[in-house]
């Protein structure tokens, strides 16, 4: 017993970058993967309180009804228990194939955010960002920009009219409105002079007068290009044309159901998620408390538990903050999906095409000659 | 052998491997999307290479956007294989062609032998005791992404303002090929 | 001490991680699933109407049209990210350098735009 104990210690202990870099990486599937069943209730929910019904508020388990919070799980089996078919004018392999790809690329682009700034343990630090590359947020963008191909074979292996436009709409309308959100980011990275986001974080702990130093302070414009265009990149509302129910049916989900179909919602809701949470990096802060940098907060724990542990519970509250920024950018997504009408398609392209890309690029100039008079006169 | 080098060679192998698929395909359809794993293949040798934003740009501009368009003809036309046939070449066409590939090459070794790159000091920018020129890279093997930018930015300069000119070339000809119909019809009306 | 392997290696990780969740949703979904098909439940659903023509037919040239901007800008996005990251160093001189890039650039955009390129009619 004490001989397998202190073996599996010194295993930790020799390995302590593998163990903790799949422990980060199961932290954030684990969190992708809760985003979908619980934005499904809570957007229901939500809609129905605006719409003056009463919504999802039955489903309990074991007598507690905590406001319909067991709907998420009944859901999910029902979803695994429903009939999976396949039409049988369907291309089969790419039929089968286009759910996994955007579900996939929700799961991978997660590991990009960081969930915290570090902890230590037994002598170690250990940084809490999955995936921390040279190239920076860069990796979310690459990876956003795969998750293309589901839409688009999903269309096309669906071999049906409406299934076909609606992929391709989404396809065209998910590239279109990325250059408008690259573009928007641009002034970011001169401005904090990094593309990685615990720097950036780092920098926005400081304040000037008695705002916090964040990136939406200063580069409002950006800020505003962003979030439009994050609702674009996802397919909500109002730029949900893909699969406008009136005339494309459901678009490119026309000829999905079950587990198929929910992949695409697994994929999207991580997305949006992920998104988010980059929104919260670069423009809000990230997981800092607003006026309390980081090393403040640890410095304010240690009394309390010891060093060591002190910097566990930091991360702990540092999630907590960061997900509770997220979550009001959810809350944002599900009231603009039912408040606001839907674009028309050619507005849809206009918009991202003669407004937002031009706009973009005027404040990219703006800012750069702003940025280059402060700093280098 | 340790795992980084491990996944190289696996993803290496299976990168040719695929390639290898991608030319055996029917289906335009199915042929694009095996280029499209074989591009990240690509990407992720690059970044365990350290070649950080050469992996990301690899999926970015590779397999996020000129596959875009790929796959995009491809439905738009939806030629089922059938249907696919290979036209006869014309004498023209391969003369051009091979022009084509010669001025690509000539610019492409001569820019390689830095045609067209500047001095560092002739320039004065970036200066510092351990000049680009003389130390490579310039910012450490962890900054790969400022190490890109300071070869393109200042050796590089004149080939990047020429991209500038390619783009804008290859924006009016994508116009002028696909608004032939419309703007003959507004002529006609 | 930092502890830290090669950031590659948790995205393979990652991408193999996801894989399996979403290849296994859609299998156990399979296994789970009852199987009572029907030749309308198999068939091309547009609206319950019965199809007309088939859905490999050719589409508006726009959307190749789209695609192929979209490479353009993207790449100019791309380069000018490199820069971004060496804005502090490039001073003023990168600045031009882009200005006179993107303004080139902006030249193409005008001509697209005048040449209703971008109108989706």
């Amino acid at each position: 017993m004490d001989a397998s104990t202190s073996a599996v210690v010194q295993f930790l202990n020799n390995n302590i970058g593998l163990v903790a870099g799949i422990g980060k990486i199961a932290i954030a599937l684990v969190i992708a993967l809760q985003v979908a069943p619980i934005m499904v209730w809570v957007e229901r929910r939500q809609a129905a309180f605006i719409q003056r019904r009463i919504g999802p508020n039955r489903v309990g388990i074991f007598g507690f009804k905590l406001f319909g919070l067991g709907q998420p799980l009944a859901d999910t089996i029902k979803l695994l228990f429903k009939e999976d078919f396949v039409p049988k004018h369907v291309n089969k392999f790419f039929y089968i194939l286009a759910p996994i790809i955007p579900a996939v690329m929700g799961l991978v682009a997660i590991q990009g955010i960081p969930l915290g700034k570090e902890i230590v343990v037994a002598g170690h630090t250990i940084g809490l960002q999955p995936v921390n590359l040279n190239a920076g947020f860069l990796f979310l963008f690459a990876m956003s920009a795969l998750g293309v191909y589901g839409v688009a074979l999903a269309g096309w292996s669906s071999n049906n009219k409406y299934a076909l436009l609606g992929g391709l709409r989404a396809s065209a309308q998910m590239i279109s409105y990325e250059l408008a959100m690259g573009l928007a980011l641009l002034p970011m990275v001169f401005i904090y002079g990094t593309l990685d986001l615990q720097t950036m974080i780092a920098a926005q702990s400081e304040t000037f007068g008695i705002l916090p130093k964040w990136g939406i302070f200063l580069s409002p414009v950006s800020f505003v290009i962003f979030v439009v265009t994050m609702f674009a990149e996802t397919n909500r509302l109002p730029f949900d044309l893909a699969e406008g129910e009136a005339e494309l049916v459901a678009g490119f989900l026309v000829e999905y159901g079950s587990m198929r179909w929910s992949l695409f919602f697994l994929g999207e809701y991580a997305m949006m998620f992920t998104l988010s949470a980059l929104t919260t990096c670069v423009f809000l802060g990230g997981y800092e408390i607003p006026w309390l940098p980081h090393a403040e907060l640890v410095a304010l724990l240690t009394p309390v538990f010891t060093a060591e542990p002190a910097t566990w519970v930091a991360a702990l509250i540092g999630l907590g903050v960061l997900i509770a920024k997220v979550a009001i950018f959810m809350f944002l997504f599900v009231q603009v999906r039912f408040t606001l009408p839907r674009f028309r398609y050619d507005q849809l392209m206009r918009v991202g095409w003669v407004y937002m890309l031009p706009v973009a690029l005027g404040n990219l100039v703006l800012m750069a000659v702003i940025v280059a008079l402060l700093r280098l006169t | 052998m340790n795992l980084v080098m491990l996944s190289f060679i696996v993803m290496g192998v299976a990168a040719v491997l695929l390639s290898g698929v991608m030319i055996t395909r029917r289906w335009p359809v199915s042929a694009a999307m095996v280029l499209i794993s074989v591009m990240t293949l690509l990407a992720g040798m690059f970044g365990l290479l350290d070649a950080h934003f050469a992996a990301v740009s690899q999926i970015i501009v590779y397999a996020g956007a000129i596959m875009v368009v790929f796959v995009f003809v491809i439905m738009l036309l939806n030629l089922p294989p059938e249907e696919l046939r290979y036209g006869g070449v014309t004498v023209g066409e391969m003369i051009l062609s091979a022009a084509g590939v010669a001025v690509a090459l000539v610019l492409g070794t001569k820019v390689g032998q830095g045609y067209l790159s500047v001095g560092i000091e002739e320039l004065g920018i970036l200066k510092s005791e351990n000049s680009l020129a003389l130390h490579r890279p310039l910012f450490g093997p962890d900054q790969n992404v400022k190490n890109v930018a300071a070869t393109m930015f200042v050796e590089y300069l004149w080939a990047f303002e020429l991209i500038s000119f390619l783009i804008i070339a290859a924006m009016i000809g994508s116009v002028v090929i696909a608004k032939k119909r419309s703007a003959e019809n507004a002529n006609a009306a | 001490m930092t502890a830290s392997i090669n950031p590659y290696l948790p995205i393979l990780v990652a991408f193999a991680l996801g894989l399996l969740i979403a290849g296994g949703a859609t299998f156990a979904s399979f296994l789970l699933g009852p199987k009572k098909p029907n030749a309308a439940k198999l068939d091309v659903y547009e609206c319950g109407v019965t199809p007309v023509g088939t859905a490999r037919q050719r589409l508006s040239v726009k959307f190749y049209l789209t695609a192929i901007l979209f490479i353009l800008f993207d790449i100019e996005t791309i380069f000018l990210y490199l820069w971004a990251v060496l804005f502090g160093e490039l001073k003023w001189f990168g600045i031009i350098e882009v200005g006179l890039f993107v303004g080139t650039l902006v030249v193409g955009y005008v001509y697209i735009l005048r040449r209703g390129a971008l109108n989706w009619d």
